[in-house]
């Protein structure tokens, strides 16, 4: 039986880590699902998901792209999903301990009879911060809305070091290491399953307030491997 | 007054406190003894064997294994669609009555006391033939009257038993199944006249029952329950699809939960409960067998493994080790039954005598003799189950119940011939 699969793709680490598991859980991923996000969702990833179209051409994946918030966005996205791939029986995602994005992308999934995939839900967070990088997702971090996570990692491809510095500044500070509660947002440019990488060639971090930081990416460049 | 039983010279003890070498014990009436010898009774050689408290089924529908292996391969909602028409068109042909019940209750109840069962909370239609063929086998059994609308029928019900190791609990099916307002006036009515009593109900089994909660009243199951103060003392059964925010309500409540993997993954239920969170925050996490069978295996050892290996693969973790099982299955289940779940002086614990087979023998230690129990059940079969005192099974039943047993086989090849042909009748309408 092949299990054909849609990836709910936000382009960060979570769901980029979470197609790249269900790839080798024998998932074949036909297309990306991404919502585009009012700035202040609660259900969906916002900074840079327009990349996703980028990343969707490093993957060599064809895409539904939707605009919209809530479940009625994901709805109308499972909807055309149900249109254009009917094969697909299965949704990714990359919840990892939010119930609420969970069990929403549950709800509107079993109105179209699709059954979700999350390969991370409930797994330890720091282990899985270390495996994404040691399994090769390079991501940088987008942005930061706590305390304790300095903006050095703007812009930075988060390595090994980076990812025991954070664990540790996690416990000091008392935010989620995988940055669950959106303590920080990410931004993958390779993984594995990449056929070309994204390289930011120009960026600025902006100080917006207290301790919220956000990269600025002025120019990015997407090449071969 | 029970035959005093004197079990020498165990090899290990194991109970709620941990394995420790074994030493001699007397049990009468019941009550642990290591002080006295006996001048007569039963004389019980364990030089080979562990000594363990009893294990609990903690949620099941036991005379369910008459439809064993009938649309087993069609997944939660259709399976249940099925057999709820099954038996609807059973019982209305008299195929499916008490008799039938307390025959197919009593080869369940056979292959559990096997596999080291001492207590089941059973919950079916002719519900007092579960009861009856515990009381045949001598296990403890808490039962009641499905979906009772009243306490004048409960009590009406419950008073037909007169058997001492029998305990009411209140069965409602589920907060799909039953009116969340009936739920909980008769439960208050119930409680009102018998304070302690347990509520048993499915609930969070499968993620199209969560979603119909969530429509219909826009809460998690578990917030409905708590919104209608059902939560405390009570068995939730399944809990599959429990959110964090629910775990977070359970947190230090006096509420029991009974985990059944081996059904969870045969229906594929589509997500395994989160056991670690719940047993944190102090919800007594039990094992149960349910009613979904697709063969005629009932093993209750086999269910502890299969929640061992079924949550490290969830978790991607040992978080749970075979001591939390062990838990689970036995020190847990005896908590919800009110049992004594340490073998001590003066205490009045079940007891199963298992074997440890003379291949594992020397590899087995006090470090390593739980993971022996709960991973490898071939290794440490159970030889002897002894429940309040008298002991119901020694590497076979009395004479009495064997011939009962007997009899109740060759009854069901019958009843299931019968059901087959039924079925084949319906189809042909069909």
């Amino acid at each position: 039986m092949v299990k054909y699969a849609a990836a709910l793709y936000s382009g960060g680490k979570d769901s980029t880590y979470s197609l790249h598991l269900a790839y080798l859980q024998g998932y074949v991923i036909k297309c990306l699902l991404v919502i585009i996000p009012p700035k202040d969702s609660e259900l969906y990833h916002t900074p840079y998901v327009n990349l996703t179209l980028l990343q969707a051409d490093s993957l060599g994946l064809p895409f539904i792209r939707i605009k919209g918030d809530g479940m009625d966005a994901l709805r109308t996205a499972l909807a055309k999903l149900r249109k254009d791939y009917p094969e697909v029986k299965y949704i990714i995602t990359g919840a990892l301990r939010s119930d609420y994005q969970r069990m929403r992308f549950n709800f509107i999934a079993s109105e179209f009879n699709l059954k979700v995939i999350s390969p991370l839900w409930r797994k330890d967070q720091e282990e899985y911060l270390r495996d994404v990088v040691r399994h090769g997702i390079r991501f940088t971090l987008t942005s930061i809305s706590v305390k304790g996570l300095p903006p050095k990692y703007l812009g930075k491809i988060i390595d090994e070091r980076d990812v025991e510095e954070i664990i540790m500044l996690s416990k000091v500070h008392g935010f989620n290491p995988a940055f669950e509660g959106g303590e920080a947002e990410t931004l993958v440019l390779d993984a594995p399953l990449f056929r070309k990488k994204l390289i930011i060639e120009d960026y600025e971090v902006i100080h917006e307030w207290e301790y919220v930081y956000r990269l600025l990416i002025k120019r990015i460049r997407v090449v071969e491997k | 007054m029970s035959e005093p039983i004197l079990i020498e010279n165990p090899m290990y003890i194991v109970d709620a406190r941990g394995v420790r070498k074994g030493s001699s014990f007397t049990i009468i009436d019941g009550e642990v003894n290591f002080k006295e010898r006996i001048k007569s009774g039963r004389i019980v050689d364990a030089r080979n064997r562990v000594v363990s408290i009893g294990f609990y089924n903690c949620h099941s529908h036991i005379p369910m294994i008459l439809l064993a292996g009938f649309y087993s391969n069609l997944g939660f909602w259709p399976w249940l669609k099925n057999i709820i028409s099954l038996e609807n068109k059973l019982m209305d042909k008299g195929i499916l009555n008490d008799e039938n019940t307390y025959y197919s209750s009593l080869i369940y109840c056979s292959l559990l006391a096997r596999s080291g069962c001492c207590g089941i909370v059973d919950m079916y239609y002719y519900w007092w033939s579960a009861v009856n063929a515990c009381e045949k086998i001598g296990l403890r059994i808490m039962s009641g009257p499905p979906n009772p609308n009243s306490w004048s029928s409960f009590r009406r019900e419950i008073s037909r038993i007169n058997y001492n190791l029998f305990t009411p609990i209140i069965n409602m099916h589920s907060l799909y199944g039953v009116d969340i307002n009936i739920i909980k006036s008769v439960v208050d009515e119930i409680r009102s006249n018998i304070p302690w009593i347990k509520l048993h109900i499915h609930v969070s089994e499968t993620r199209d029952e969560v979603y119909g909660i969530w429509s219909k009243y826009g809460k998690y199951p578990i917030q409905l329950l708590e919104e209608y103060n059902l939560i405390d003392n009570s068995l939730l059964v399944h809990l599959c699809w429990t959110t964090y925010s629910e775990i977070e309500l359970l947190k230090h409540r006096r509420c029991f939960m009974a985990h059944c993997p081996t059904s969870n993954a045969l229906l594929y239920t589509g997500s395994v409960a989160p056991i670690v969170e719940l047993d944190e925050v102090g919800v007594v996490v039990t094992l149960g067998t349910d009613g979904f069978n697709p063969s005629y295996e009932v093993n209750l050892r086999r269910v502890a493994k299969d929640s061992v290996l079924q949550l490290r693969q969830q978790y991607w973790s040992a978080e749970v080790s075979a001591w939390d099982v062990y838990r689970f299955l036995a020190v847990n289940g005896a908590k919800l039954f009110g049992v004594d779940n340490v073998i001590a002086e003066g205490r009045n614990p079940d007891i199963v005598l298992m074997d440890i087979v003379r291949e594992a023998r020397s590899f087995v230690d006090e470090d390593n003799l739980i993971e022996f129990i709960v991973y490898s059940p071939e290794l440490t079969p159970v030889r002897m189950v002894i429940v309040n005192g008298n002991i119901i099974y020694d590497s076979g039943f009395n004479s009495d119940v064997e011939k009962e047993i007997t009899y109740a086989l060759s009854k069901l090849s019958n009843v299931r011939r019968k059901v087959c042909e039924f079925m084949g009748e319906v189809e042909n309408e069909e």
